[in-house]
């Protein structure tokens, strides 16, 4: 049992942006499961401890853009 | 004059009949099967007993344990104040990724897991048998509310029991070998039956 720290979210959204290209890029059809991931990674992004923090966001909401351009298109 | 207007027909449509009366009967069997027995009794309501409020993580596979120990009380206070029983409810995710998860509670001193009672409290619990637990509720990969569960914590006297969670599958009946982090907060213990959802602040 840990403290999360910034670092274990940053590594979280890293791994949640990650596997979220990868359903978008093995254009995966489960639209459901594709929301659930860009929920969690939203989710994690809205964190004070995250949001309030000077770590850049930026490829990870360029990940979340890019998912749900795609399922627009499903 | 006739400001009420009954006639023979009238009271006879709307006659209470003797068919009318049995099919409403009170019967012994009706009685029988909702008499408030002092087990009933026993097992309802619940008190507050511990919180844990603060975020805490697991990243590693396998089960993870998310909360401080919790010490149970003695036997004698189990068996005739907590009715056997100890509750327990928190919010939980686990980060973005390919899997899912599920909880539990061990007993830490006896290494073994604590089982829900019957009833609705078990639905859609998987691991007695240490394979899956109780399948997450609400958001997979962001902060739910899980249900509170109702556990037999009889013979567990002055044990540590913990709430663990692990990946699993999407159904919360198989075990996952490699994890994403697990999260747990807001951890409420009651002693005795506790149902429903809480929120934040324990209500």
């Amino acid at each position: 049992m840990a403290t999360p720290t910034l670092t274990t979210y940053i590594t979280d959204l890293t791994n949640g942006c990650t596997f979220l290209d990868s359903l978008v890029s093995d254009k995966s059809t489960d639209a459901s499961r594709i929301q659930e991931v860009i929920a969690g990674i939203e989710y994690q992004m809205g964190l004070s401890i995250v949001a309030d923090s000077d770590e850049d966001l930026s490829s990870f909401k360029s990940s979340v853009s890019d998912a749900k351009t795609y399922l627009a298109g499903l | 004059m006739s400001l009420i207007k009954l006639n023979n027909r009238s009271l006879g449509n709307n006659a209470v009949t003797s068919a009318a009366i049995a099919s409403n009967a009170i019967t012994t069997d009706k009685i029988a099967n909702n008499t408030v027995t002092q087990s009933k009794i026993d097992s309802l309501g619940s008190m507050l007993y511990s919180t844990d409020t603060s975020v805490a993580s697991a990243t590693a596979s396998g089960w993870r344990t998310v909360s401080a120990t919790l010490n149970l009380p003695s036997n004698d206070v189990i068996t005739n104040d907590w009715a056997g029983m100890i509750s327990c409810t928190f919010f939980g995710y686990i980060s973005s990724g390919a899997h899912y998860w599920a909880w539990r509670l061990y007993d830490v001193t006896a290494n073994s897991i604590v089982l829900p009672i019957d009833g609705p409290c078990s639905f859609q619990w998987y691991g007695a048998a240490g394979v899956g637990g109780f399948r997450f509720r609400g958001s997979v990969h962001n902060a739910s509310n899980q249900p509170a569960r109702v556990f037999d914590i009889s013979g567990r006297g002055g044990n540590g029991i913990t709430l663990e969670m692990r990946a699993s599958n999407g159904s919360g009946n198989t075990n996952e070998t490699s994890s994403q982090t697990l999260y747990a907060d807001n951890i409420f213990w009651y002693a005795g039956a506790m149902t429903g959802m809480h929120n934040e602040n324990g209500y």
